[in-house]
């Protein structure tokens, strides 16, 4: 009984302790950088394309050591993934996160606030923070959510169809054209069965219902029914045309661009407009391919990161944040040949020559230029739907159900 | 030497047969809405979801088809290399190379199958090289195909060897060289000398082997997820993605998936340890 | 009696069976490779630069999957050894094999996904040591299994003897079961190995993709759509057991059996 008192005891003292170890944000920036620096910081990030890959690994890895002697780690995982180990972690009860900082977007956004597992509001703190385009609606929310700065804009990307000039002169700029195509050319088009084929629904989906205006705002489950109703009857009209007899779908648009490059399709696609010129760059595609956007529009969002809220290293983490979106960082990243992702800086306002050089950043050679396409810029939509559509997407169009 | 067995049982319990039955309770409290960050209390539904409204079943039927097949053309495509080149596979860089596939790991068949049979991959270029296709198109599918073509292949690739070895060592134990001889001196010729005694004893040798072969392709999960169809898909990608995919509202059926492919499984296992006692 | 037997299908299956060991290194050398071409457009030592490098993300995780497979193997031989003892000379015989069959005969990736939860709440998921663990979990049960036929009637027979002619325990493990056991022992570790090398689910589910193991890079290098640098990690992945098959010719051959 002694014993039983004196473990009671002392289980209870551990588990204080662990409280205090963990999640203790300082308040000012200088604690932030002190607690920080020299710190290990782990994060989960997508890592389905090379180049960005490379951006990490041989940019932002060496410099976070060599200015903060910060040792980021990065392991692979991808929004829903992430939403599940961070489920899982939750569920088991365990005190401290296995990851400090993850890249997120929107529906990731949404299911993580649902279990609450993001830390925040945090990007207040953030000194470079002060340079962002908050006023750019495109930035500021994220799937029709406010972001609140429970997340911090990292890039900004438009979807976009890419395609070989050579075999394919004149592609349609239209879903009615579209249909045509594939009719003359059975086998040409497919969509991936991930994020940027979800993108591409939902493009199509704002562009059946009108416009951004009508489906903007929070979940209508009416509204869905009836615009994705004729949705689905437009990708039924398409399906036995496209790849595989839209019998099976690819997993993503790396493998697309291979396809693309060899000829087994005509198309592919990106959520980053600017793929297409690293793409080429790398020698994956050929200096054919070009890229465009439908007149119906095509989904322009940004993408995030995110702290969690159980992470044992937040300070860290915090000065990771901090440099990614420094104006140092955002123009490497915004190099074609790096990555050619868009930023959420408003350059015109950055100090020193950083706004000459953002203006003397290569254009692209493959892509069309930001400026032409983001007339046909159209806003994100709430959460929900991305996630019927995914559901939808296997039930009605792959199970046929 | 009673207190090291009692150690050794107490590890075994821990670390054998605790882990599994812990699992399986958690599994089962989660489908049952017990347990779970998103559950709104006891419920049957997902299990009834499981039975009227899910892939289960058709998947799990798709994945022992596949299994059969590919189990039984490895089977006799080492029957077939065992009593035809018996001694020649003896000689040991002969063995060496043949059972190289056994250090191959899925993802790496799975690669090998890709590149050679993809509409872009060897054959293809090789088909297009000499005329008979027209480009990726007109290459015949053999990945990502429902038929599971390319799975089937890939995983008679890497069970012909385990099965030509495991035939060759049965052969050489009972002594199949001394049956098939005294089968001939009694007037049988050597077709129907194998036939009747020597694939017999090999199969009946071989059965649990062949049993659990047939339990590996079912829950292969690599191959699958890089040469499959998105539906209808094998049983592993399947409550894989169900468990860590998307919609997280799915978990609890997930887990009677789960549950149900771990009875399934026990249930296999002890057929196969009946039979194997029965001529181990 | 003419013996004019055509060895076709023999040269055929020498030639699948080897077909990876040459096509693979061969790909990692390749440029641009695009349709129609047989032959890519260009060479390139590139992807061999990028892993001799200092950056080795992939000579990291070559090492980190070495390192794995030997803490595995060893713990699970050994154990296994000692552990099949206990239960083959026991009268719980066939309950001992039927929970050592449950997780080798489940796929590993959903072995793991049912684990999950335990190894969440132990603070092992995500970590080298819950990756061995874990594996420990499938390998252990399948030495048991491969040990069992070791220890029979005739190796009982043979430490009872040995027993009656007075030697100690310790003397006869040393001496008389040890010299025995080893040929099995070093298959065992062998087969262990493989599995542990080999294995690409277990290790991402319970690792949370956050323990790079070399298969974890070939499938992250596919998802890239990099056959270059897949083809890469790949070759690294299969020389190892190549060689180890190479060593142990002998034995395996002659042990492979259930």
């Amino acid at each position: 009984m002694k014993y039983f008192s004196i473990l009671f005891i002392a289980l209870l003292f551990s588990s204080c302790h662990r409280k205090g170890d963990q999640a203790t944000v300082p308040g000012s920036w200088d604690e932030v950088v002190a607690a920080g620096t020299g710190s290990t910081v782990r994060m989960m990030m997508w890592q389905g394309d090379p180049f960005i890959n490379t951006y990490m690994q041989q940019y932002v890895k060496p410099k976070l050591k060599e200015l903060y002697g910060i040792e980021l780690e990065i392991s692979s995982g991808q929004g829903n993934m992430i939403v599940s180990l961070l489920l899982s972690e939750l569920e088991a009860g365990k005190k401290q996160s296995s990851i400090d900082m993850m890249w997120i977007n929107g529906e990731t956004f949404y299911q993580l606030r649902q279990i609450d597992a993001l830390y925040g509001p945090f990007s207040g703190i953030l000194p470079n923070e002060r340079y962002i385009d908050w006023d750019n609606p495109y930035i500021a929310t994220d799937f029709q959510q406010p972001i609140n700065g429970m997340e911090c804009p990292w890039g900004n990307v438009q979807l976009s169809i890419i395609y070989d000039s050579l075999r394919t002169p004149e592609p349609p700029r239209t879903m009615t054209e579209l249909l045509t195509y594939v009719q003359a050319h059975p086998g040409s088009f497919t969509i991936p069965n991930e994020f940027t084929g979800m993108t591409l629904l939902k493009s199509w989906l704002i562009a059946i219902a009108g416009g951004d205006s009508v489906l903007a705002g929070p979940f209508d489950e009416q509204k869905y029914q009836h615009y994705s109703a004729q949705l689905w009857e437009y990708i039924r009209a398409l399906q036995p045309y496209m790849w595989k007899e839209g019998k099976t779908f690819p997993d993503g648009p790396a493998t697309m661009h291979r396809m693309l490059a060899n000829g087994e399709i005509d198309f592919s696609m990106s959520n980053n407009d600017g793929e297409v010129d690293n793409k080429v760059l790398q020698g994956i595609l050929p200096e054919t391919a070009r890229s465009y956007v439908f007149t119906s529009g095509t989904i322009r969002n940004s993408h995030y990161l995110g702290l969690t809220q159980r992470s044992s290293n937040l300070p860290g983490a915090m000065m990771v944040i901090n440099f990614l979106i420094s104006p140092e960082a955002q123009f490497e990243k915004m190099q074609p040949a790096v990555w050619g992702d868009g930023t959420v800086l408003r350059t015109d306002e950055l100090p020193d020559n950083w706004p000459q050089q953002f203006r003397e950043i290569p254009g692209r050679k493959y892509a069309p230029d930001r400026a032409s396409i983001s007339r046909y810029a159209l806003m994100e939509l709430s959460p929900e739907y991305m996630i019927r559509l995914f559901d939808d997407f296997r039930n009605i169009i792959i199970e046929g159900r | 030497m009673k207190a090291g067995k009692s150690i050794a049982w107490i590890v075994f319990v821990l670390l054998v047969i605790l882990p599994v039955s812990a699992s399986l309770v958690y599994a089962f409290l989660y489908s049952v809405g017990l347990t779970g960050l998103l559950s709104d209390g006891y419920t049957i539904a997902y299990w009834q979801q499981l039975r009227t409204n899910s892939p289960f079943f058709f998947s799990l039927l798709y994945s022992m088809i596949i299994a059969v097949i590919s189990i039984g053309l490895a089977v006799c495509i080492a029957l077939w290399l065992t009593l035809r080149y018996g001694t020649t596979l003896q000689r040991r860089n002969i063995s060496f190379i043949l059972l190289l596939p056994l250090g191959i790991p899925a993802v790496v068949a799975a690669l090998m199958t890709y590149q050679l049979l993809s509409p872009s991959g060897w054959l293809s270029r090789l088909t297009y090289a000499v005329g008979l296709t027209g480009g990726p198109d007109a290459f015949p599918a053999l990945i990502n195909d429902r038929l599971a073509v390319g799975i089937i292949i890939t995983h008679i690739i890497l069970a012909v060897p385990y099965f030509t070895a495991l035939f060759r060592n049965i052969y050489r134990q009972e002594q199949g060289d001394l049956l098939l001889l005294t089968a001939r001196n009694l007037g049988a010729d050597n077709g129907q000398a194998s036939r009747t005694i020597v694939i017999p004893l090999l199969l009946r040798s071989a059965f649990p082997s062949v049993l659990m072969f047939l339990l590996f392709v079912m829950g292969s999960y690599e191959i699958p997820l890089l040469l499959g169809v998105s539906d209808p898909r094998m049983l592993s990608p399947l409550i894989a993605d169900k468990m860590f995919r998307f919609d997280l509202l799915d978990k609890p059926l997930a887990y009677a998936m789960l549950v149900s492919y771990v009875l399934l499984v026990l249930l296999l296992n002890m057929l196969l340890l009946r039979k194997n006692a029965r001529h181990a | 009696m003419h013996r004019r037997k055509t060895y076709a299908s023999l040269v055929v299956s020498i030639i699948l069976a080897a077909l990876p060991y040459g096509i693979l290194p061969l790909m990692s050398f390749f440029g641009r490779w695009h349709f129609p071409a047989l032959l890519p457009e260009t060479w390139t030592f590139q992807h061999w630069g990028s892993f001799l490098h200092s950056q080795g993300a992939v000579g990291a995780s070559f090492l980190l999957s070495l390192g794995i497979a030997t803490c595995t193997a060893t713990l699970a031989s050994t154990g296994g050894l000692l552990l099949s003892r206990a239960v083959s000379y026991s009268s719980f015989r066939q309950g001992g094999l039927f929970f050592s069959l449950l997780p080798v005969t489940m796929s590993p990736v959903l072995f793991a996904t049912i684990l999950l939860f335990y190894f969440q709440v132990a603070g092992l998921a995500g970590t080298v040591a819950g990756v061995i663990l874990a594996q420990m979990l499938i390998a252990l049960p399948f030495a048991i299994i491969y040990f069992h036929s070791f220890w029979s009637v005739r190796i009982l027979r043979l430490e009872q003897l040995s027993a009656t002619l007075g030697s100690t325990p310790v003397h006869t493990y040393r001496y008389i079961i040890w010299p025995v056991a080893r040929p099995f022992l070093l298959v065992c570790f062998f087969q262990t190995f493989i599995i542990s090398w080999l294995e690409y689910g277990l290790t991402s589910v319970i690792g949370t993709g956050q323990i790079q193991t070399l298969t974890l890079k070939v499938f992250l290098y596919i998802q890239e759509s990099n056959p270059s640098m897949a083809a890469l990690s790949a070759t690294l992945l299969i020389l190892p057991p190549a060689i180890l098959l190479f060593w142990n010719r002998r034995f395996v051959f002659k042990e492979v059996s259930l």
